[in-house]
């Protein structure tokens, strides 16, 4: 077997050959449901382990396992960084703006005005909002 | 992200450099793969390989009829695995 080796080129890997390689990630900067998601979009193209490493709570090992023991994974490296960025941006966006997209969708189901219920039951002798008052 | 990596990884990609031999042994965690994620998994992959889990360790050990093969089996229990937790996490945050 072959020894292990860190990568100059890419400190944060450490890998087996070039079909074996982990990254150690640390959960205060990249959520728990960031690195599921960043990992399940790479499952198409290697086997995927995810590890909590009891000697640092805070770090989670990826480790990706080449479908075929001689298929190159360390360009993969960069790319999963990249998705943990997308990912736990697009977490902390969905987090942000949420509750206004599930107010949008369930307007565009709602039958009356969900912000004012008064707005679209009025007439207009009723004048509800005061569109034929003299100023 | 660390330069210098923890003995855990080390022994993780060590066990599974060596998943060709037909056995790997790794750490699992209850917050990453829940109970019953590896109770599917366990489940789907009963004809390739026997699965024991003792505390936080998980220890794979294939048949002998499918010992060539033991990489890509111990691969797919393990893309399995992450499939059904994940489908766990989601479904939790749904119900949310």
């Amino acid at each position: 077997m072959e020894s292990a080796r860190e990568s100059l080129a890419r400190p944060m890997a450490l890998s087996i050959g070039d079909s074996l390689v982990a990254i150690e990630i640390d959960t205060s900067l990249y959520g728990l449901d960031a690195i599921f998601r960043a990992s399940y979009r790479f499952t198409d193209r290697c086997y995927i382990f995810l590890a909590r490493i009891p000697e640092a709570p805070t770090l989670v090992a990826i480790t990706l396992m080449a479908k075929h023991p001689t298929a190159d994974l360390r360009p993969l490296v960069g790319e999963i960084c990249n998705e943990l960025i997308d990912q736990q941006i697009r977490l902390a966006l969905s987090k942000e703006v949420g509750p206004l997209r599930e107010l949008i969708v369930a307007q565009a189901f709602a039958e009356g005005n969900l912000l004012d219920a008064q707005r679209d039951d009025g007439d207009y002798e009723g004048d509800p909002l005061g569109i034929g008052r003299s100023r | 992200m660390h330069s210098e990596m923890t003995e855990t990884t080390k022994a993780i990609l060590s066990e599974l450099a060596a998943a060709d031999n037909g056995s790997c042994k790794l750490p699992i965690a209850q917050d990453l793969y829940p109970e019953e994620s590896l109770a599917v998994a366990i489940e789907a992959f009963a004809l390739y390989c026997d699965v024991e889990i003792g505390g936080a360790t998980l220890a794979l050990h294939m048949r002998a009829e499918h010992r060539r093969e033991s990489r890509k089996i111990i691969g797919s229990f393990l893309s399995f695995l992450l499939d059904s937790a994940a489908h766990i996490r989601l479904r939790a945050e749904a119900e949310r």
